[in-house]
């Protein structure tokens, strides 16, 4: 491959991200990569280290190991340059109360070589943020909503949103959503969002990360990570189950065993791995409905911990 | 240097309407000032509202800068909104820092600049004297700014730290070699030489505050940065339940530590640094005569104080010595009126004339002595208004009468007389003893301790000298402790328990004895001979900002005879308390043969307003001496 054919380098590369708060580990060698252009959905649940790890991103907080590349360039420690490149919005939105949408752009502008005025005039219209009002009189959402127009006003070119519908009702959160979804779409601009909210996810990201614990369970394609997960059902009496196939004990297996769940219905498995592999189990596997699970279902199987009664 | 800007931008839109108003509060405080220092007729020079300003005004403008700019900022979260824009984390606690310290310098500048200006009027202000102010208020503001800063950035435990801090420097400043307020910033503003050094930058100071207002301001810039601004931002949090219940803990430990340490240094240990020095034959006494021809009066006075000070240890049974006396020969001091130096648990230290000292003179002084030497015993315990008359009295029975002490005599003596005399300027019931502060007040130092000293003859002659010496053993013997042992014990032995436990007489019967005793002997042709030569007349109090403070008076009938008078004054603060009769200022004349009329002030400079306290006292030799005849507490109008 010539060196004009290489791909361009990734907006985001975590590689083997650790950060620690005191004896508390955060972050346990997270691994992440955002490629050009993407939708990316960051999924995890509350306190999986999605905020962490965006913040160590954004430069606000040090990693305590492992290496964080922006644009093709290692990030090391606080970086203006590279955060004038992105456009930001915090999980909680901590606005100066006194002073007006339109007043904040003024103060924020002088911080952006590229800020566009007549952008956040328009975003601020179309996102029906009222511009002479005080921040501190607007609900939850117009104070998303004034974060974005803000992360969106210097036009950057990875815009980074954290949990940013948390607080807004289902239609603040659809429209925002459908706005991120489009101006992504129109700019190709890379934008990487993080929720726990799997709708979200699957409404406007084409590539998704599931975080657990500090680790990056599983990263790519939304549509490759359904095609990579089947769920075997059986219902019945529990102790007429028939067993599962042989090939999910074999020790060169190329699926697992993701979740094993049984109740008062009977039992459901989660299999991951290889597509084909997967789509066999259907001959492999008499006594057991091979269904092809939803998004939510895979999430829950990959981040569920058995519950201790 | 564009978002250095913005960020200063937003603070003046932010807290510009505030800042205005504290400028103009500060204004509003500063005119108050200077009208009060205008009423005040003893000013040197306007300058010293400088450092007046610098001391109180702009602590507590910084205080409030600091809570806007740094707490208000951090508690609001609202710094998590600026550490996400594209700059470094440090330019926006430089902002912070710049903005406020230029706020303080506009303030303290201002004040500098139209005090000078007004100062022109009557001092010269040369551009080196203006220079080294500006220098001095600059770096104090400096450094000022960089501790309130970094205080800030401690968010809930700012207030706790800041007391901690300020109890160190008490403490280290109380007990130890440290003067606090000779370092750094406070010794720039000190208000002795920040407006008269004129040619000399204090350089040591300016340095110390530069240093300290940097190293603040680097500590706050840190803490800023240290885990990515979040032990800041962790701090910046109300007190919980649990931490104001540790703080309490710490609070109640702190003000223990600080009772437990906060005696006063002790002031080098005061030394003659004459050879002109000669010591009494017990080694009790030491006088620094000065001159070769006091040194016979000297060598009398010393071992007559020594007797009376033994006297004084075995009528008490004290199980110690008292301290070591030093008596140096002061010219300029009135023989009845000796000026304590110094008084520890070393040596009592007194400057006294030496020269032309008469047997009644001596007697006063060893009263004196005596007095002081009880008082440092007790740690002040014995000055305690119900029992004060107890040391006064027994102070000049002992200095008059030895270890024998006194019979009642008649006709009445000396100070019989002048305990009569007192009455007639303070009638006697129960509660002149009770108060008797107040009464020394009234009648001068020098009736009331013939008058206390009545009060114990009186005592002697009902009960004997056993029960009178069990009284004065329980009242002064003890060794004061200067804590609360001391308040805990005279709580159980109140003065009329006191008493009664130990002479066996009841009290109020005491003080009927005492007052019929008075009535008696105020009855003697001897009392009424004497009382003779008392001015009668009518007595009043002048207090005018143009005719001055002081005395005037119609006499009756026109004085028989010349005499030696002195008007004392003193300026009062405005709360009452009793007068020091050391602190008297006092201007000594003749009041001629013949006259009437008097009117004697003291141009002192007493402002519109301001309290005094005024006395008349003069020498009548039928009373023994110099007596009180009038006084007065005035306020100036």
């Amino acid at each position: 491959m010539s060196v004009a054919e290489q791909p361009p380098p990734a907006v985001v590369a975590l590689r083997g991200l650790v950060k620690r708060y005191g004896a508390v580990e955060a972050l346990r060698g997270l691994d992440l990569t955002v490629e050009p252009g993407r939708v990316y959905g960051f999924l995890g649940r509350n306190g999986a280290g999605k905020s962490t790890a965006l913040r160590i991103i954004m430069g606000i907080t040090r990693s305590t190991e492992g290496d964080v590349e922006l644009f093709g360039r290692p990030l090391r420690g606080e970086d203006p340059a590279a955060r004038r490149r992105i456009g930001y919005v915090a999980q909680e939105q901590a606005f100066y109360g006194w002073m007006t949408a339109r007043r904040l752009g003024e103060f924020v502008r002088a911080f952006y070589p590229t800020w566009d005025g007549a952008e956040f005039e328009r975003l601020l219209a179309l996102l029906e943020v009222p511009a002479e009002r005080r921040i501190q009189t607007f609900s939850g959402g117009t104070h998303a909503k004034l974060a974005l127009a803000l992360a969106l006003a210097h036009r950057p070119e990875l815009l980074v949103l954290d949990e940013p519908t948390a607080g807004m009702d289902a239609v603040a959160r659809r429209e925002f959503l459908e706005l991120v979804q489009s101006q992504a779409r129109r700019s190709g601009r890379t934008t990487l969002f993080s929720s726990h909210l799997i709708d979200e996810v699957e409404l406007a990201a084409d590539t998704v990360g599931i975080i657990d614990g500090g680790r990056m369970l599983w990263q790519g394609p939304t549509a490759a990570l359904r095609g990579q997960v089947r769920c075997l059902r059986y219902r019945g009496p529990r102790e007429l189950a028939p067993p599962l196939p042989a090939i999910l004990a074999a020790p060169e297996s190329p699926l697992r065993v993701l979740d094993d769940r049984s109740d008062d219905e009977g039992r459901t498995v989660f299999v991951g791995g290889d597509p084909d592999a997967l789509a066999a189990l259907a001959e492999t596997s008499p006594g057991w409905a091979l269904v092809v699970p939803s998004l939510e279902d895979v999430f829950i199987a990959l981040v569920r911990k058995p519950l201790a009664y | 240097m564009a978002a250095l800007l913005a960020l200063l931008r937003k603070e003046l839109r932010q807290h510009g309407p505030a800042l205005f108003g504290t400028s103009l509060l500060l204004g509003l405080i500063s005119l108050l000032g200077w009208v009060g220092q205008l009423k005040e007729a003893r000013v040197l020079t306007v300058l010293d509202i400088v450092p007046r300003f610098a001391l109180t005004a702009l602590p507590a403008a910084a205080l409030y800068l600091g809570h806007r700019l740094v707490v208000a900022e951090y508690y609001g979260r609202t710094q998590r909104f600026v550490e996400a824009l594209p700059i470094r984390r440090g330019t926006m606690v430089a902002a912070k820092a710049a903005f406020g310290l230029a706020w303080l310098l506009v303030w303290a500048a201002a004040a500098l600049l139209l005090t000078a200006r007004a100062a022109r009027a009557t001092e010269p202000i040369a551009p080196r004297f203006l220079a080294i102010m500006s220098a001095r208020l600059g770096l104090y503001v400096f450094a000022l700014w960089g501790v309130v800063f970094l205080f800030g950035f401690f968010g809930r435990l700012r207030v706790p730290l800041a007391v901690a801090a300020a109890l160190v420097l008490f403490l280290l400043n109380r007990t130890t070699g440290l003067h606090v307020g000779r370092f750094g910033p406070l010794a720039l503003i000190d208000m002795t030489s920040f407006p008269f050094e004129r040619h000399h930058f204090p350089r040591a100071a300016l340095a110390q505050a530069a240093a300290l207002g940097a190293g603040a301001l680097a500590v706050a810039y840190a803490l800023a940065r240290v885990r990515d601004g979040s032990v800041v931002e962790s701090l910046a949090r109300r007190l919980s339940a649990r931490e104001w219940s540790a703080l309490l803990v710490m609070a109640a430990g702190g003000a223990t530590l600080v009772g437990a340490l906060s005696r006063e240094k002790p002031a080098p240990e005061y030394r003659f640094t004459t050879a002109a020095v000669l010591s009494g034959p017990a080694g009790a006494v030491e006088i620094a005569y000065l001159e070769d021809d006091l040194r016979p009066a000297a060598a009398r006075l010393a071992a007559a104080l020594e007797a009376k000070i033994g006297a004084v240890e075995r009528i008490l049974a004290l199980p110690e010595r008292l301290p070591k006396v030093r008596l140096v020969h002061g010219p300029e001091v009135a023989a009845t009126r000796p000026r304590f130096v110094a008084n520890d648990d070393r040596a009592l230290v007194v400057r006294v004339q030496l020269r032309d000292l008469d047997a009644e003179d001596e007697v006063l002084l060893a009263a004196r002595v005596l007095h002081g030497l009880l008082w440092q015993r007790s740690r002040g315990r014995v000055g305690y208004e119900p029992k004060h008359w107890l040391v006064d009295g027994f102070s000049l029975n002992v200095a008059r009468w030895g270890e024998a002490g006194p019979a009642l005599a008649d006709p009445p003596d000396r100070d019989m007389l002048r305990a009569v005399a007192a009455t007639r300027l303070a009638p006697f019931d129960g509660q002149r003893v009770a108060d008797y502060d107040t009464t020394s007040d009234r009648i001068g130092d020098d009736l009331a301790l013939s008058f206390a000293a009545t009060g114990w003859r009186v005592l002697a002659a009902r009960v004997g000298p056993d029960r009178t010496r069990a009284l004065a053993r329980a009242a002064l013997a003890r060794r004061g402790t200067d804590d609360v042992r001391d308040t805990l014990h005279d709580r159980r032995a109140p003065m009329p328990v006191l008493f009664e436990e130990t002479t066996g007489w009841s009290w109020p019967a005491f003080l009927r004895a005492w007052g019929a005793a008075l009535d008696a002997w105020a009855g003697s042709p001897a009392a009424r001979a004497a009382l003779a030569a008392w001015p009668r007349g009518a007595f009043e109090a002048r207090a005018g900002v143009a005719d001055g403070v002081g005395v005037a008076a119609k006499l009756w009938a026109p004085l028989d005879a010349s005499l030696t008078c002195a008007l004392e004054h003193l300026k009062l603060p405005p709360y009452d308390a009793p007068v020091d009769p050391d602190a008297l200022e006092e201007i000594g004349f003749l009041w001629p043969r013949g006259a009437t009329d008097l009117k004697r002030v003291a141009s002192n400079g007493y402002g519109r307003g301001e309290r005094a306290y005024v006395a008349l006292e003069c020498d009548l030799p039928a009373l023994g001496g110099r007596t009180r005849l009038f006084t007065a507490r005035v306020t100036v109008r």
